[in-house]
């Protein structure tokens, strides 16, 4: 249950996309599939200890949730990291270096 | 009774004749020039070919939601090539697409042994292959489509046949098919023989009947009716519908064969469709594959 990270750095732009593998089921998805609800609700990624993108999610998101997102002040090298955890309270952590 | 069989023997006679021309595959070029002619043709400019190829259009959604000047290769994307707003969907998808662990998992299934030690990639020593099938096997008088010839693969080192729309079969098939995409692979269907040629006329027969409930055919959608909206999409073209399979639908949520989505359209027009290696299923792909002959293959993709 990999989540795969492409982290690519452009003068001094990093842009990082992110896809996470996780069923996201929302409370009527799960019930109609008679399964438990479970989705990411909380998701942070940091690079050199400093955190540069944090969203708290709901079940408004759909499976495999894919991040895309942009900052400052990294450069190549530099490992990424992103966590996420979820309703049920598990917990994912992977790193990438930034290219 | 009488039209039937004036129909079987003008079809006898046309096939014929199509026969007695130097190669096997004239007939088959000529329809592929056919249709690659009329593709570019009605993308050429659908604002100005709103009378011939899109009467039901409204000039507003002609000017502002079509690409146009396409030619032969952009096809290979589906109804993406000219409906500009699903485009943008698609290439924003394609920055991390989803059948990416789909092709590991089947790199791993390419090489893994099976009980007696040999593996698909015995069977397969290059994975990049996707691009021939499916093929006229002249000693078993029979085509052999990719799915087949991996299941066959598999039974004949004693494991259990694979599923063929989906699973494994699709995992492997992605690995294979962007290998043939990376080796720059293009669809290179052969006729060589009469029979070959026969199965080529089968299939084209399959593509322009009518069937079901809305008696629609292949072709009223997808060569007549392409690039016509229905609903909120615009009908993908007959043009390269094949060199991007295996394909990751967002409305299976998993990866899927051509198989599954000839299969599943069958059924949507309210017919039982054919098996997937029956040789009605072989001859549809083989008269689909040969129009889109020298399309580049850009397998494994994504659609809605």
């Amino acid at each position: 249950m990999a989540t795969r990270i492409k982290a690519k750095v452009k003068k001094d732009i990093t842009e990082v996309k992110a896809l996470a593998n996780h069923p996201m089921l929302s409370y009527q998805e799960a019930k109609r599939a008679n399964k438990e609800a479970n989705f990411i609700t909380h998701f942070m990624a940091e690079v050199n200890g400093k955190v540069v993108y944090e969203v708290s999610t709901s079940q408004f998101l759909s499976k495999d949730p894919y991040m895309k997102f942009s900052f400052k002040g990294a450069a190549k090298g530099d490992e990424i990291k992103i966590t996420w955890k979820d309703l049920k309270g598990a917990t994912e952590v992977e790193t990438a270096k930034i290219k | 009774m009488l039209s039937r069989i004036i129909k079987s023997t003008a079809l006898i006679a046309l096939t014929t004749c199509a026969l007695n021309a130097a190669s096997f595959n004239a007939q088959a070029e000529k329809d592929k020039a056919e249709m690659i002619k009329y593709f570019e043709a009605k993308f050429q400019d659908p604002e100005k070919n709103k009378n011939t190829f899109f009467p039901y259009s409204s000039e507003d959604e002609l000017k502002n939601e079509y690409s146009k000047g396409l030619k032969h290769d952009d096809f290979g994307i589906g109804s993406y090539s000219y409906a500009k707003d699903a485009r943008e969907q698609y290439e924003a998808i394609k920055e991390m697409p989803p059948y990416e662990d789909d092709i590991d998992a089947g790199e791993v299934l390419y090489k893994k042994p099976f009980a007696n030690g040999k593996s698909i990639a015995t069977c397969f020593p290059d994975p990049a292959i996707t691009n021939i099938y499916p093929y006229f096997d002249e000693k078993r008088n029979e085509l052999i489509s990719l799915t087949q010839a991996i299941n066959e693969c598999i039974t004949s080192n004693g494991e259990k046949a694979w599923n063929t729309k989906k699973g494994d079969m699709a995992s492997l098939q992605a690995y294979m098919a962007l290998q043939t995409q990376e080796a720059g692979k293009k669809v290179d269907i052969k006729i060589q023989s009469k029979a070959a040629a026969e199965a080529y006329e089968r299939g084209k027969e399959y593509y322009y009947s009518q069937r079901g409930y809305l008696k629609l055919s292949c072709a009223t959608c997808h060569v007549q009716g392409a690039g016509q909206r229905v609903r909120n999409e615009k009908l993908s073209p007959m043009l390269g519908s094949v060199t991007h399979w295996p394909v990751y639908r967002l409305k299976w949520g998993n990866l899927g064969t051509v198989e599954r989505r000839l299969s599943g359209c069958v059924k949507d027009q309210g017919q039982v469709p054919p098996k997937d290696t029956s040789a009605e299923m072989k001859e549809l792909l083989y008269y689909m594959s040969y129009i889109s002959n020298d399309m580049a293959v850009d397998g494994p993709d994504i659609r809605k």
